[in-house]
């Protein structure tokens, strides 16, 4: 009696993360109208059915892209418990945003593209939402840690919050729009804030 | 045979009218779709034109995206520029992010257009001899702030150049971030203007 394949299990969870994968640069690359199921399927090397059997429809992958790319991003950037200086904090979600950009290139495009696309595409407006969620909390979690210390103790919470997100959206963009980073914009922020530690009372 | 050139109405100024509507409908297709989704069909039928008269202006779709980025941003950088002549880095500072802000209420079209170049670069190159403008002004006008604030004494404290895109880095990221979360406010700004005076 010949083997019928390898157990379902393994090989269901598998696929459904390669699809993710590839899904997610189908979607970077041509837009949520232009990507093609049918590609995405042949990069994964099973039928466009199979790509249905998982996630019912083109909204729902791109849906599930969307969850699968924001949890791996904003985990990575929270910062640590150990963190007691926004410089140590901001050191460490900048490495950490290289190390993703590194290991996974299409990640940036996608989250990129999201404003975009809800734009063209309202039924993405809580997607949007969502995006702005994970930002709100990575952020007020670094403006709390920079005025504890002393960094921004000069800012209000929200002042704090409004000029990390700009700081950690203009790095991210800067680098995503020339696919690399402009030479030393990493080391000014950290100096600024090691500046206004060192300042501090 | 009668003389074709003495019928019809003088080019000049309907010419000009229609060009002008020509780019304005433009402005709003490249910033809803795209420079690759924009349709110069659609765009001439939308202002109401024909897709024929569009090409008599325009030959094709880089020649437009052209002329829409030029009129954007011969309207755009003046009214930042005016601030770099304030009496410090903090009311340049100010006042910029307020025109920014004021424009992007306004005229949504002109500050979405400018903020999706460098996306649309990204996957046009041949935009890029089209638009250097927009880099070239970027560049002067971060450095123009700080020469003012080296001058005021302002960034006395800071001795690192390193510390200087600090700035930069967040204003960007200020326009940016606004655009693509559709939520603008001033709040950066107040955050911008205690930073320098707390060095």
């Amino acid at each position: 009696m010949s083997t019928r394949g390898r157990p379902k299990g393994g090989d269901s969870a598998q696929t459904k993360k390669k699809i993710l994968d590839a899904a997610r640069l189908e979607f970077a690359t041509n837009g949520y109208d232009g990507a093609s199921i049918m590609a995405i399927a042949t990069s994964v090397g099973i039928a466009p059915s199979a790509v249905y059997h998982y996630f019912q429809s083109k909204e729902n992958l791109y849906t599930d892209v969307f969850e699968q790319t924001s949890n791996a991003i904003w985990d990575s950037v929270t910062p640590s418990e150990e963190a007691t200086t926004l410089f140590d904090a901001m050191r460490q979600l900048l490495d950490d945003s290289r190390l993703l950009a590194d290991k996974l290139p299409s990640y940036s495009d996608f989250l990129a593209s999201l404003p975009i696309e809800a734009r063209l595409h309202p039924e993405f407006s809580d997607l949007l939402e969502k995006r702005a969620d994970y930002q709100d909390r990575t952020f007020r979690k670094l403006a709390s840690i920079g005025i504890e210390s002393g960094e921004l103790d000069f800012l209000t919470e929200d002042e704090a919050t409004e000029l990390i997100r700009s700081i950690v959206m203009g790095w991210f963009f800067e680098r995503h729009f020339r696919q690399a980073e402009i030479p030393n914009s990493g080391d000014s922020i950290l100096a600024m804030f090691k500046h206004l530690l060192n300042t501090h009372q | 045979m009668v003389d074709k050139r003495s019928s019809g109405r003088p080019m000049g100024k309907d010419s000009t009218k229609v060009r002008e509507a020509y780019i304005n409908t433009a402005r709003s297709h490249f910033t809803e779709y795209g420079y690759s989704q924009a349709s110069m069909s659609t765009i001439a039928k939308d202002a109401g034109y024909t897709p024929t008269a569009l090409r008599h202006h325009f030959s094709n779709k880089l020649e437009l995206y052209s002329a829409v980025f030029a009129s954007t941003a011969n309207e755009v950088y003046p009214q930042i520029v005016q601030h770099l002549y304030s009496p410090s880095m903090a009311e340049a500072i100010e006042g910029s992010m307020t025109t920014m802000l004021h424009i992007s209420i306004n005229s949504p079209d002109y500050t979405y257009f400018l903020s999706r170049v460098p996306s649309e670069l990204r996957q046009f190159p041949e935009i890029r001899e089209r638009v250097e403008i927009r880099e070239n002004f970027t560049d002067f006008f971060y450095s123009s702030l700080i020469t003012l604030g080296r001058k005021t004494g302002e960034l006395e404290s800071l001795t690192d150049e390193a510390h200087i895109k600090f700035f930069r880095i967040a204003m960007q990221g200020w326009i940016y971030e606004g655009h693509y979360s559709q939520n603008v406010n001033l709040t950066t700004q107040v955050a911008l203007v205690k930073l320098l005076q707390r060095l």
